[in-house]
């Protein structure tokens, strides 16, 4: 008995080097990080980006245009009888420094800009709901265990077999059709929080997989055991004893998810069931650059490199994260 | 022209939204300019005499006969049952296994109605209610059996089969009266027999109408009207192996993959005065997209040489090449299809006239014309009338700027009685048609209208706009005539009393005096006199602004360097009755 409750609920990671030194968990991490130059780049890309999205109304005032005017359209000469640009590369010039969008003129920076915003908060979003209600069903299933983890192992199967895809595309514009009247314009914060929900509503299970599996092992262990053996309360075995062991997997996880959705998020525009114009969307802006890329290549290019970077650097700085927090782990 | 023209028209809408990419980012203004002014052919079509009906058809110079023609076609032909078909490439096709009555006739680019089967375009008496046509001597079939009266009778009875589905009703509608004809005559099949069309000999066919129609020779040139012998009815069977009367038969068909045609043994020149039958064989090849076509009209290796298409149009990724190379420029038909498109402004729900001005003096037809392509997609209109129609005026009511005009706008709702409505606009849910939401609504706005944009599903939205009660003020719509006449534009798309869900009136705009007037005009029996009538219809029509006119399409597509005779017709495709191989 002594002996077990001498084995202290340290997370296990950081148990042979927190000792001798004497350092925190979370200390040794971020010293590990910092040692990342690919990790602390990509931090600094990834940190740019939410600089620029949320400072995209300061950025806009500063920059002297809107993403919603349709200069092509208002000033003569920026636009051929086509509807292109018709300055090099998109129409880039002093003015607009990436161009204006084919056909309607608007500012190609300035949707950028502001479809940045779009993207992360709908993603960072998505992220929160789902890490939370996976982590909370996740330890509820591992830890209780029987047929609760039964019932719920088999939700979570139905869910992730489930064409997620194809339930998106059919699923939002009926959902919003369900609260709007067709003589009013679905709102766009509406269009946002239906977005959100039916990512969410797929997302949290293969969270909740993932720290069921964790609890499962973690479950079984000599702290937890000895802890319910002393009769310590279910809730104080899954905050105290628990949680601080999941941490490492739920952060990886969550870090990971952010370019993940930002992703489907941009699937969902491109295939016409997420954002509509005229919120900007870097989905849209890649659809409407597929239709027109054999004559204006840069409208596609832009958006693309934004998003290929974005993503790029977010996996980069999720993988170092994990490093940072799990060095056992092998990638 | 019903649903089917609608759906039809809507294709020809998507194939034009294709054709965006046009000026490549490098290429030079100069050659935009120059695409610009394109120039479009654009005519109406008399009624030719006896003479011109004799035949043979005036040969196109330097043609000459033999060869192959390939056609390719995005998708097999849905029909070739003539009393099915109705959709431009299902018509164009039958323009080669059938002859009617009349039909059009094409020579040195003026196009003319002239008897075809008939040895006129027809004897009308009773005040335009009896029509009498006297069939030509030598008219065969595909095995060399005479073509009677009977059998031209017993194609429009057939015509009256519910089962056979999908074709126009203007004949049926006359001959009985009533909208619901075949409760009136069932067809055929049953033995039954339509009295109304009266056969004294086997040359001669006599028309007796309900009503005065100055147009049934046109009327009589639609496919669906073509002879079909009663002992060579194969029923629904015939849809895919048509008994020919035209100037081709069938050798083989594999439905969704290749048609050949090879050239009748009954057809003879002398007795056709619209169709010549130039090649020995077409060969029709089904699938592929029409960027696919367009690479391999292009390029085209062997047989592709002497490759067409009725219906493919240049799509975006290859307009900027074919449009900028003087070769390529030289092989493509580039004219005004009949299809016209304008905005409905729904009379139900808008019934301030003054707003409904305000909306046609507001709108942004050229910002929402470049997102379509700009003069590639077409010209624009500010009538109801197309410039292929009989009796068409060009005029121009309100003068509103295709920028459109928010001051002026803002004038008229200052003297309507709601100086900021809200309007609704509806549109198909696609990429083109949310940035043109985006360029109406910016436009709309600043004139002083509160804009909805509501986006309905591609599939549905001729269904939703067809609703009758549907909750939209402003929408898209298109219409092609089914002849040259004011008579298939006007009566079914402004005649009060044929509102019904899915029919052509989707303004819902129903004005009694317009009514009286339509029923006035086809009373007429002068024709030049209709057409005038018409015209002058049109403009009062428009000063009650039920539409705002947008733009009549253009059809770009390309042909192979070993073909000649090569136009657009006016079914609104590319004809093959003069095409040859060089």
């Amino acid at each position: 008995m002594t002996s077990l409750l001498a084995d202290a609920p340290v997370p296990e990671a950081t148990e042979p080097t927190a000792l001798p030194q004497g350092r925190s968990p979370a200390k040794l991490a971020w010293r590990r990080f910092r040692r990342d130059r690919v990790g602390v780049a990509s931090a600094a890309v990834v940190g740019l980006f939410f600089l620029v999205g949320l400072g995209a109304p300061v950025i806009s005032w500063l920059y002297g245009k809107d993403p919603y005017t349709t200069y092509g359209q208002n000033q003569p000469g920026l636009l051929d009888d086509f509807g292109y640009p018709t300055g090099p590369m998109g129409g880039m010039s002093s003015h607009f420094w990436l161009g204006v969008e084919p056909g309607l003129g608007r500012d190609v920076f300035m949707q950028l800009v502001y479809g940045i915003r779009t993207s992360l908060l709908i993603s960072l979003a998505v992220v929160a709901l789902v890490t939370v209600i996976g982590t909370l069903v996740g330890i509820v299933a591992g830890y209780a265990g029987g047929a609760v983890d039964y019932a719920v192992g088999r939700v979570i199967d139905v869910i992730l077999c489930f064409p997620a895809t194809l339930f998106f595309v059919a699923f939002i514009p009926v959902a919003q059709a369900a609260f709007v009247k067709p003589t009013q314009e679905v709102p766009t914060w509406l269009r946002a929080t239906t977005v959100v929900l039916v990512l969410t509503a797929f997302g949290w299970a293969a969270t909740a997989r993932l720290v069921r599996g964790q609890v499962l092992s973690l479950r079984e262990r000599e702290f937890v055991q000895s802890a319910r053996v002393i009769g310590v309360s279910p809730t104080r075995i899954v905050f105290r004893e628990l949680l601080p062991n999941l941490w490492t997997p739920i952060l990886i996880s969550a870090s990971l998810a952010v370019p993940a959705y930002v992703t489907t998020e941009a699937a969902l525009s491109f295939l016409g069931a997420g954002m509509v114009e005229p919120t900007p969307d870097w989905g849209r802006m890649i659809q409407r650059g597929a239709q027109v890329y054999s004559a204006d290549f840069s409208y596609m290019l832009f958006p693309g490199l934004a998003m290929l970077i974005f993503v790029l650097a977010f996996n980069l700085l999720g993988d170092s994260v994990r490093d940072a927090l799990d060095p056992k782990s092998n990638r | 022209m019903n649903r089917h023209a609608l759906r039809l028209l809507a294709t020809a809408v998507a194939a034009g939204t294709l054709v965006t990419a046009t000026a490549c980012s490098g290429s030079k203004a100069a050659d935009a300019t120059k695409l610009a002014s394109a120039p479009v052919v654009k005519q109406a079509v008399t009624l030719g005499t006896s003479a011109d009906s004799t035949g043979p058809d005036p040969a196109v110079p330097g043609a000459k006969s033999g060869g192959t023609v390939t056609v390719l076609q995005t998708t097999d032909f849905s029909h070739m049952d003539p009393a099915r078909v109705y959709s431009a490439p299902n018509q164009t096709v039958d323009l080669l296994l059938t002859r009617q009555l009349t039909s059009y006739q094409y020579a040195g680019g003026v196009t003319k109605l002239v008897g075809d089967l008939a040895t006129d375009t027809g004897v009308s008496s009773d005040g335009g209610r009896t029509w009498t046509y006297t069939l030509k001597q030598g008219l065969k079939y595909q095995d060399g059996s005479p073509i009677t009266a009977q059998d031209v009778k017993y194609g429009i009875e057939r015509t009256f089969e519910a089962t056979l589905s999908g074709g126009p009703n203007y004949l049926q509608t006359w001959l009985t009266g009533q909208a619901n004809y075949s409760s009136a005559y069932p067809g055929p099949w049953n033995g039954q027999d339509l009295p109304a069309i009266e056969v004294p000999d086997a040359r001669t066919i006599v028309f007796h109408l309900k009503s005065a129609h100055a147009d049934f020779p046109y009327a009589v040139a639609m496919q669906a009207y073509s002879p079909v012998p009663k002992a060579h009815d194969t029923k629904q069977a015939f849809d895919m192996d048509p008994f020919s009367s035209g100037p081709y038969r069938i050798v083989s068909h594999d439905a969704d993959k290749s048609l050949v045609l090879a050239r009748s043994a009954g057809w003879s020149q002398a007795t056709d005065p619209v169709r010549h039958a130039y090649p020995d064989q077409w060969k029709f090849e089904f699938g592929g997209q029409s960027l696919d076509i367009d690479q391999r009209l292009i390029a085209a290796n062997g047989a592709d040489s002497t490759a067409m298409t009725f219906n493919a149009q240049v799509t975006g990724d290859v307009a900027e090449q074919v449009l900028g190379t003087p070769s390529l420029r030289a092989r493509t038909v580039d004219q005004v299809s009949p299809f016209s498109t304008y905005f409905d402004i729904n009379d139900r729900r808008i019934t301030d006239v003054k707003i409904r001005q305000a909306l046609l003096m507001a709108f942004p037809r050229q910002q929402v014309r470049q997102i379509f392509g700009g003069p590639l997609y077409g010209d624009y209109s500010n009538t109801i009338l197309s410039p292929v129609t009989n009796g068409f005026q060009p005029y121009d009511l309100y003068h509103a700027p295709v920028t459109g005009d928010p001051a002026a706008a803002r004038k008229l709702l200052a003297q309507s009685s709601n100086p900021h409505p809200t309007i609704v606009f509806a549109f198909a849910n696609t990429g083109q048609w949310q940035q043109a939401a985006v360029a109406v609504a910016s436009a709309l706005g600043q004139a002083g209208f509160h804009v909805v944009t509501h986006g309905v599903d591609d599939k549905d939205y001729y269904d939703e706009i067809g609703n009758v009660d549907n909750t939209f003020d402003l929408y898209a719509a298109g219409w092609g005539p089914d002849w040259p006449s004011a008579d298939t534009v006007i009566a079914p798309i402004f005649d009060g009393r044929l509102i019904a869900p899915d029919g052509a009136d989707t303004m819902l705009f129903n004005d009694p005096a317009v009514n009286a007037q339509i029923d006035k005009i086809n009373a007429e029996t002068d024709l030049a006199q209709q057409d005038k009538d018409w015209a002058a219809l049109d403009k009062k029509i428009m000063g009650e602004a039920p539409i705002i006119p947008w733009v009549d399409l253009r059809q770009v597509s390309l042909y192979g360097p070993g073909l000649g005779g090569v136009h657009l017709g006016f079914i609104g495709t590319v004809y093959p009755l003069d095409v040859y191989v060089k």
